[in-house]
């Protein structure tokens, strides 16, 4: 019972995040990565470990990696997509920094 | 065994070339290539990683090393020497650069004036020219010593090592790691070679392009004195600025590179705050008695202007101001620079001249050029178990994100607008002075090379410390060390100084010296007698005139006018020329209105024409003149303001007097028939004017830039407290000469008519301030200069 309750709560997260999303963001692409943005930040704060937004990063750096060698020079048949997953790179990375930087406040204040 | 995917593709892409598909083709040979490159990487680092010259650069026992200085010092001499005896320069652009060549006129025609003579071609000022003159004084002295070498290069050059040196020993204090030597001059490398340093300051060529060398070494040496309790580090960063003009010229480049780098000061600085906010206070002092010679112009210059049309905080350019970020920042994608490429859309929709260089080069090293990226992605994993450089990584990585946002502002696209951009806009509109940076794709493209070569720095040693093996350290070097080189390659080869002037096909910057029949005409023109300005026709749509270098017939000096520095007399060149008049005169010339033209220029004291007919078929419908304004610039044109001609310059330059119809002087009584008035210019801010028969009440004009400070004044220095009436011409001075105060002069004489006569001066108020605050300014340099070399050698006799 009590798994079932975890699951619908889950899911319930996971649409709640995903509609909050559409009406925020424009495209279906950022629909998908905002969502799995506010989801990864869920995971952060519960596992307390910052390092999911840095792998993130890497992930979509990778797909922006083979998406730039599949579009040739040009780039204009997927510069849509690269450009959303630079920026969302980016938005992780900066999350990731913002949560380093806090982690670094309050471990000095410790010391202190 | 690491060949075999480079041989599937190889095989694959001729399989795809003898079916006919060749665009599969030409991507799979773009993978070809790139598993090739890491094929042989691979194997080049098996053999490599072995040999002891690697583990001692890996160990940082290499770099230095007392045989090295010795080979170095000379090696380097060698190569400025060799270097600075080309004898072609890049002159042009808004400041013209002649001070690298003909630093003496410089100074004497044009830098050392308050006014009047103190704008190239009226081009506007909206800083005192006078603020660069330890700049110009600087290359003068060196130009003294070395007569025969090319000052433009030499600087260039030394800029360009010093600026390697200068981060290297940064970044070598900062994150106190002897054994990453190798690592801090690969990132000093990547730093001064970044394209970010390229498109904004090392092509526009502005004296701002010292910042490459003078921001790592200000930072560095203000760090030192913080830590170190060693005040006259101060002294030297305020001499620095002083001489180079960071606190002028170069000041919103500084500003936003500083601005970024905040996040890093702060948290390396605030052990000692109390330490900096007194040697930051005690800078600001410094550099405000160093600099007192011209700050006291300040108010006298568009930069403080309270006129309505030049207000920051009107709404007209609020408005215009929103629009214009809105437009140049719409087809920015922050992914470019992310990739520590220049942004790809504002060269496209303005057709930039460096597009060709961008699309046959950097467009094809993008995707291998995410390695950089990767490594300070990457490197936020381990970071946090690093205990030496995790802290430096953050604050690294806090001011990359910083610039990379200033930078490119298109960051956050919602359906309630772009957040970025409307975020930037707001701060333009309420913080204060934030305005300087509306230029943002050139105003923080240094910002964010040395943010993103410092935070490279930390996630290179991150990465180094968390791989023991030797293997993996070493691609990583290479690696970052050939994408360093790719990316500098257009730059190392000078590959930008031989793209044609914009918009054309066969013309060139990059002159030796100006050509003949131009050098004639300066040396005319210098001994001619002061009557007013010249112009040039036909007047550019912008402020840049062409010149054709003497040896290479198709290379063009392409820049404001240098006439003012060359001869001492001042001229107007294109529309922007005209300030108050600019959209009138425009209007005139296209419409054909040519005695609307005469008007203006008569207004503007226009008293010779200079027939330009060296201008190539090229430029006829180029930036400089569109097609439908220079063709309404012909004979007809010509007929309506050309009077008598003076002389022909061989086949290029015909001068003028301006046509009798539209006959002017710089001073003349207006509204009196029987007056007579004599003036002579015996500089810029001071004219003597003889007048006779002057009826009571007569109005004297003056041409010039409308200015409170204009006085008349006794030739014994007193001023004549005659009425100023006011005028909604921007370009003209009025008085009213009444009996009752001209009776007090001693050259005052009444004739029996009723009318009177007098001697006296028109003169610039403020230059009564000229030498005390010089005197002021040199007197706290040598102060300085005694303090540091006092401070220098105690310290040295403590250590002994």
């Amino acid at each position: 019972m009590k798994k079932v309750l975890k699951l619908i709560i889950l899911l319930s997260v996971v649409v709640l995040v995903y509609f909050v999303s559409i009406s925020f963001f424009i495209s279906k692409t950022e629909h998908i990565l905002s969502s799995f943005y506010f989801l990864t930040l869920l995971l952060v704060i519960h596992k307390k470990d910052l390092h999911f937004f840095f792998y993130i990063c890497a992930a979509l750096l990778i797909t922006i990696a083979v998406l730039l060698f599949a579009a040739g020079p040009t780039l204009i048949r997927y510069i849509h997509y690269i450009d959303k997953a630079a920026n969302w790179s980016l938005y992780f990375f900066a999350t990731g920094i913002l949560f380093s930087a806090f982690d670094i406040y309050t471990k000095n204040r410790k010391n202190k | 065994m690491f060949y075999i995917l480079p041989l599937f593709f190889l095989v694959s892409l001729l399989l795809s070339v003898v079916l006919g598909k060749v665009g599969f083709a030409e991507l799979l040979s773009e993978w070809l290539w790139i598993t090739f490159f890491f094929a042989v990487l691979w194997s080049y680092t098996k053999i490599i990683s072995n040999n002891k010259f690697t583990k001692e650069i890996l160990k940082g026992k290499l770099m230095l090393t007392k045989y090295s200085k010795y080979l170095i010092l000379p090696l380097f001499l060698l190569f400025v020497s060799w270097i600075s005896l080309k004898d072609v320069y890049y002159f042009g652009g808004d400041d013209t650069r002649l001070y690298f060549l003909y630093p003496r006129e410089y100074y004497q025609n044009f830098v050392s004036k308050v006014v009047s003579d103190n704008a190239l071609s009226n081009t506007g000022n909206f800083l005192p020219a006078i603020s660069v003159v330890p700049f110009v004084l600087f290359a003068w002295m060196f130009k003294t010593i070395l007569p025969f070498v090319n000052l433009q290069i030499l600087f260039y050059t030394l800029n360009v090592l010093l600026g390697v040196y200068f981060f290297y020993k940064l970044l070598l204090y900062v994150f106190k790691e002897e054994k990453y030597k190798a690592v801090f001059l690969l990132v000093s490398l990547l730093y001064v070679f970044s394209i970010f340093n390229i498109y904004t300051l090392y092509n526009s060529r502005l004296i701002a392009v010292f910042l490459i060398s003078l921001f790592p070494l200000i930072i560095y040496l203000f760090i030192r004195a913080c830590v170190e309790k060693r005040f006259y580090y101060i002294a030297i960063v305020s001499i620095l600025i002083t001489v180079f003009g960071v606190q002028s010229v170069s000041l919103f480049w500084f500003l936003a590179s500083l601005l970024c780098l905040l996040p890093f000061l702060l948290y390396y600085l605030l052990p000692h705050w109390k330490r900096v906010l007194l040697y930051s206070f005690g800078l600001i002092g410094l550099l405000i008695l160093l600099n007192a010679y011209w700050l006291i112009y300040l108010p006298h210059t568009t930069l403080l202007s309270r006129t309505e049309s030049n207000s920051v905080v009107s709404e007209k350019f609020l408005t215009e101001n929103a629009e214009g970020v809105r437009s140049t920042t719409q087809n920015s994608r922050v992914f470019y620079p992310l990739l520590n490429l220049y942004l790809r859309g504002i060269q496209e929709r303005n057709s930039w001249p460096y597009l060709p260089i961008y699309r046959s080069w950097y467009i094809n090293i993008l995707p291998i050029n995410i390695f950089f990226i990767l490594v300070i992605f990457t490197a936020g994993i381990f970071a946090r178990r690093d205990k030496k450089f995790y802290q430096l990584y953050v604050v690294g990585a806090i001011s990359f994100i910083l610039s990379l946002y200033l930078f490119t502002v298109s960051i956050g696209e919602t359906k309630f607008g772009n957040i970025g951009i409307e975020s930037f806009i707001w701060m333009i509109n309420n913080i204060p002075g934030f305005v300087i940076f509306r230029n943002m794709y050139d105003k923080f493209g240094h910002a964010l090379s040395i943010s993103f070569a410092f935070v490279f720095a930390a996630s290179l040693c991150i990465l180094l410390n968390t791989f023991s093996s030797l293997k993996i350290k070493y691609i990583l070097l290479t690696t970052s060390f050939f994408l360093t080189l790719l990316n500098a390659k257009p730059f190392l080869l000078d590959e930008f100084n031989k793209l044609p002037v914009w918009r054309t096909q066969h013309l060139y910057q990059g002159t030796t010296s100006f050509n003949h029949d131009y050098s004639n005409l300066v040396s005319y023109i210098k001994n001619q007698e002061f009557k007013g300005r010249y112009a040039f026709i036909p007047l550019s749509g912008g402020n840049v005139i062409p010149i054709q270098d003497s040896d290479l017939s198709n290379h063009y000096y392409v820049g404001v006018s240098p006439l003012l520095i060359l001869s001492g007399k001042n001229d107007y060149s294109g529309i922007l020329s005209f300030g108050s008049y600019e959209d009138e005169l425009y209007d005139a010339i296209l419409d054909r209105d040519y005695e609307e033209v005469g008007r203006i220029f008569q207004n503007m004291n226009v008293a010779y024409v200079i027939h330009n007919k060296d201008i190539p078929a090229e430029l006829h419908s180029s930036y400089m003149y569109d097609w439908e304004f220079f063709d309404a610039q012909r004979e007809e044109f010509m007929h309506e303001v050309a009077g008598e001609k003076i002389q022909d310059f061989g086949n290029r330059y015909t001068l003028y007097a301006i046509n009798p119809k539209h006959q002017n002087d710089k001073i003349s009584i207006e509204g009196d028939p029987t007056g007579n008035i004599t003036y002579k210019k015996l500089s810029s801010h001071d004219f003597i004017v003889n007048i006779s028969n002057i009826v009571d009440g007569s109005k004297l004009n003056f041409l010039e830039t409308k200015n409170d400070s204009w006085q008349l004044q006794s030739n014994d220095n007193q001023e004549i407290l005659s009425k100023v009436i006011y005028s909604d011409d921007q370009y003209r001075n009025i008085w009213e000469l009444r009996k009752a105060e001209f009776s007090q002069l001693k050259s005052y004489s009444e004739n029996p008519d009723g009318t009177f006569n007098a001697e006296f001066h028109i003169y610039f108020k403020p230059y009564n301030y000229y030498f005390p605050s010089l005197v002021f300014s040199s007197f706290t340099v040598l102060v300085l200069f005694l303090y540091i070399i006092i401070s220098f050698y105690k310290e040295r006799k403590s250590i002994q």
